[in-house]
């Protein structure tokens, strides 16, 4: 009795193949198809122009096909790139808030966020309330797939704060290349 | 007779569970790169790929031709859905499974997703055994 007998093998392969074509070529047509790429497909970031001091936020829904210059949606955080969440943080227009555990914060965060694990969000109300609501919030968590974020994000829209943004690829990408502040909570 | 029951209703589960990921392969690819076990590329030819795998494999073990492929077929993909549930557990990820729903209020994975696959995974077994190794005929004769 063989174990793997060699024609349950080469019926195997053959299925593989079949389906290896039918996939390839079914995505290929599919509205819903994924794009074959090197990396996952991060949400389309908010324009520069959302986030210049003079105008008042426009709201820039992510992952939409909608175009970037579409009229003011309130009510909804904006995805943005970690060159523009530089950019805000170093002119002093924005406050990053890490949404991840105390621990993961103590151990390395974006220099000057400060700390609001969204897991526990009711011991930290002081916290949320002395946030400013003239300067846009910088919620982020580690990156894909920790949605924190944009959860805490969420949180503030409903309390009514208006420039809310979600740095979604996270404290991951910035940790490679931007300076880091340890310690604190 | 049980052994056909039990490949009737492992063949409707994946016919099933690979005509919803069909559906939007998309989806499908961003569960997959949750478990963060392969680069994005390898797991979006995966999204494209493994629902017709588990299609193709669950309409053949239905329908008879080719039924020994097809069963060694639901064994791998078995073994290969439980590897990466186990290693994403045991990394304390916590991500939905991507086993039988796109939504992302799917089940998320935990002890009971982990004895699902070890139930579906003995099962393909069992399967494989019948249809392969000690198939009944062989049984009768002897």
């Amino acid at each position: 009795m063989k174990i793997l007998p060699k024609e349950a093998v080469r019926q195997s392969l053959f299925i593989v193949l079949l389906s290896a074509v039918l996939g390839l070529l079914v995505n290929f047509f599919h509205p819903h198809g994924v794009k074959m790429a090197m990396n996952r497909p991060s949400p389309r970031y908010a324009a520069d122009a959302a986030l210049a001091p003079e105008l008042s936020p426009v709201h820039v829904e992510g992952r939409e096909d909608d175009p970037v210059d579409e009229p003011a949606v309130t009510g909804a955080p904006i995805f943005i790139s970690k060159q523009q969440a530089k950019s805000l943080l170093s002119e002093g227009r924005a406050i990053a808030v890490d949404a991840r555990l105390g621990a993961d914060y103590t151990a390395g965060h974006i220099p000057g966020a400060i700390n609001i694990p969204y897991d526990d969000l009711y011991q930290y109300s002081e916290r949320l309330e002395t946030l400013p609501k003239d300067k846009w919030i910088v919620n982020y968590c580690d990156g894909p797939p920790c949605d924190l974020g944009e959860m805490l994000a969420y949180e503030l829209i409903n309390m009514g704060f208006q420039k809310v943004a979600i740095y979604e690829q996270g404290f991951d990408e910035w940790k490679d290349s931007e300076p880091v502040e340890k310690g604190g909570q | 007779m049980s052994f056909v029951a039990l490949r009737i209703v492992l063949a409707v589960l994946f016919i099933y569970a690979g005509m919803i990921k069909v559906v939007n392969v998309e989806a499908f690819a961003d569960q997959i790169d949750n478990y963060r076990l392969l680069p994005y590329l390898i797991n979006a030819l995966a999204a494209a790929i493994l629902p017709w795998l588990e299609i193709v494999c669950g309409s053949l073990l239905l329908l008879g031709p080719w039924r020994k492929g097809a069963a060694l077929g639901l064994a791998v993909l078995n073994v290969m859905f439980l590897i990466a549930v186990t290693s994403a557990l045991a990394r304390g990820l916590d991500i939905t499974c991507g086993c039988f729903s796109l939504a992302d209020a799917g089940m998320r994975i935990g002890v009971t997703k982990l004895v699902e696959n070890i139930l579906l995974t003995a099962g393909a077994f069992i399967v494989y055994y019948r249809t392969l190794l000690v198939p009944l005929k062989s049984l009768v004769q002897a």
